[in-house]
Formats: structure tokens, C-alpha cells, sequence
């Protein structure tokens, strides 16, 4: 049996002109539905993924936005390092936290308490991790429900997360102080974080250490 | 889970047998660990996506594979629990080879272990 060709609903300048229409939103960040999508034959392009390779799912991975903006006074040394967490919100949602990570804090942090469900968490079948906004690796608490978040185990935890985290161990591991911040974007009252930003800025001149990257917590 | 029981019940020790065991028992839903037979491919595939000097390679798996090496859980951290014939293995999320802590246990002996507050971690939970 021949296959036959699906014909297009409208005439071909209706289609162009829509399919113009939905890449324009798409480029400025507007969802488009998918059944317009379909209508026109079009997807739009929203992001610019890292060359990490996505997994099967729908996340277009690791979105690097360049280097970091820390100001300068961000940026101030301190002979200790430090790590500060920042309130939880009145959804009891993590919302941020702030580091200068030193080579002593490699391994210092915990896993997570078992008795601590962040906002939004099912379990593991649902692909759910209890993540960590500073990592265990880098001296991040397992304890303090400041630091932990809901994140899709794969590919938003890990691989995804953890390759930046790694990225900052080996700047650590080499004896480098990097400036660090994870910021997790809530969408409304949403209990689970749309995305999550990492920043990260070496302190030592001409290091490879200096971005700023979004991830999608979407599976 | 009762891992003294299920012990009983594995004709040998391969870690394929002990998952196949694992999963033919009902699952917590709160579970800390998750075991499911797709963490083993999820863990070959991010070997490939943070492969660096300091992480595990393919090479790496693929010589563990010679005694059996199969991962058979992640935690809710996202580390991982892997086994061979003779040996259980807590690998972190980010595959740091240094950071592998290593446990002379068959992984049936290491859950009873874990489950009695017998092993030390500093990756995994304090308890299940």
C-alpha cells in the first residue's frame, strides 16, 4: 500500500506564518501547546543545551547562561570557608544557598537524614532524589532542610548536577577557593523547583572555573 | 525486608540472583533505596557522561564485570550500591574512584550488616 502524504489543514502561507508565530514564542520562552505544535509541524527551539548528552526523557539538559555574576564583594576571600542556607519558605521550600568552598571542605558534608522529606517528595520510585543545593562532596548537610530539595533523580540530580559539582572538585581538589551558589526557581506555588541555577567562580586567575548554568528539574 | 530471611533463599552469590530476589519482594514506598534492574544501565550511561581521570570508566566496569559486578540500588541521594561475588561497593554519585567505599561482604551480608547499624558510611544513610 502506497503511503500517503498528510496534507497540511491550512494553505501553505497560513502554515508558514504560524509556524513562524510559534517559533518566536518558543525562542522567548512561551509554551506553546503541543497540539499547535503539532498542527503546524513545528517544535520550537527554547534553550541552548551544553553538549551533555540528554537521556531519554524530555530535558534538554545542563542550559549554560556563560560565566558567573558574582560582584566583586561576592567575591571577597576569607581564610575560612563557609556555607550559608537560606530560609526555607512558607511552602517550607529550600530556597537557596551560598558557599566559598575551600580544599579542606572536600567530603566534610553528610548524607541526607533519613527523617527529612523535602517539599513535594514521593519517593524514589518516582524518580524523586532528596537533593542536596551543596553537595555532600563539598561539605553540604545532609541535616539542615535548607539544603535539600526535590529533584528528579535522573537526569537533573545526577548525571546532570553532578557533573558541574565535579567540575568545582577538581578546581578544589587542585587547591583552588571557588565562590559557589544553587539557586532553585519555583514556579508559583509549585512544590517541586521548575529549575535550578548553579554558579560558580573560581577565585584563582585563569581558572576554568567561572559559570553559570541552568538545569531543568524535569525528567 | 527481611535480609536474613531472603538469605536463605539465594542459591548462590551473584548479585543478579540477590536483585532478582529483591524484586520479586514487595518495595517500601518510602524506601531509602531504591532497587530496580535500569540503575545498572543509568550508572554505565553516567560513567560516560562524567568521565574524567578521577571517575570510573567503562574499562573500569567492564573489569569489575569479570567477578559479576552488577549495581543493584541508588539512594535517594543518588549514590549507588553495586556488588561482585565477593564484595559490595557504596559509589558515590559523582563516580570519584577515591571515594568508593568497599566492603569485604557478599551484598545479602552487607544489607544484614547495614540493617543491624553494623556498617559505616559516610555516603549512604545511617539507617535504611
Amino acid at each position: 500500500m502506497a503511503n500517503r502524504k498528510k496534507k497540511p489543514p491550512f494553505n501553505s502561507t497560513i502554515m508558514l506564518i504560524g509556524s513562524l508565530i510559534i517559533l518566536i514564542l518558543g525562542a522567548v520562552g512561551v509554551k506553546v501547546p503541543d497540539a499547535l505544535q503539532d498542527l503546524f509541524n513545528v517544535q520550537p527551539q527554547t534553550t541552548t543545551p551544553s553538549s551533555t548528552p540528554a537521556p531519554k526523557g524530555d530535558n534538554p539538559g545542563p542550559i549554560e547562561n556563560g560565566k558567573a555574576t558574582f560582584s566583586a564583594e561576592e567575591l571577597k576571600d576569607n581564610s575560612n570557608g563557609w556555607i550559608t542556607y537560606h530560609s526555607l519558605d512558607r511552602l517550607k521550600r529550600a530556597t537557596g544557598a551560598d558557599a566559598l568552598l575551600k580544599p579542606a571542605m572536600v567530603n566534610t558534608g553528610t548524607s541526607a537524614n533519613k527523617d527529612i522529606r523535602p517539599a513535594g517528595f514521593i519517593s524514589g520510585k518516582a524518580n524523586h532524589s532528596r537533593g542536596h543545593l551543596i553537595g555532600r562532596q563539598m561539605g553540604g548537610s545532609g541535616d539542615d532542610p535548607r539544603n535539600l530539595t526535590t529533584l528528579y533523580q535522573n537526569p537533573v540530580n545526577t548525571p546532570y548536577m553532578t557533573k558541574y559539582e565535579n567540575q568545582i572538585r577538581v578546581a578544589l581538589d587542585r587547591g583552588e577557593t571557588v565562590r559557589y551558589r544553587v539557586t532553585p526557581v519555583y514556579n508559583g506555588n509549585d512544590l517541586l523547583a521548575e529549575k535550578i541555577i548553579l554558579e560558580a567562580k573560581s577565585l584563582k586567575t585563569n581558572s576554568p572555573i567561572d559559570f553559570s548554568v541552568t538545569i531543568l528539574n524535569k525528567q | 525486608m527481611d535480609f536474613e530471611q531472603l538469605k536463605e533463599t539465594l542459591p548462590d552469590a551473584k548479585p543478579q540472583t540477590f536483585l532478582q530476589a529483591i524484586l520479586s519482594q514487595p518495595q517500601e514506598e518510602d524506601a531509602e533505596l531504591t532497587f530496580s534492574e535500569e540503575i545498572d544501565e543509568q550508572f554505565v550511561e553516567n560513567c560516560k557522561i562524567l568521565a574524567s581521570p578521577e571517575t570510573i570508566s567503562e574499562t573500569d566496569v567492564e573489569h569489575w564485570r569479570k567477578q559479576e559486578f552488577l549495581v543493584v540500588a541508588q539512594s535517594l541521594d543518588g549514590d549507588y550500591l553495586a556488588g561482585t561475588l565477593e564484595q559490595t561497593f557504596v559509589i558515590p554519585s559523582s563516580l570519584y574512584k577515591e571515594d568508593i567505599e568497599q566492603f569485604d561482604k557478599q551484598l545479602i551480608d552487607f544489607f544484614i550488616a547495614y540493617e543491624n547499624k553494623e556498617i559505616t558510611s559516610a555516603i549512604l544513610p545511617k539507617e535504611l
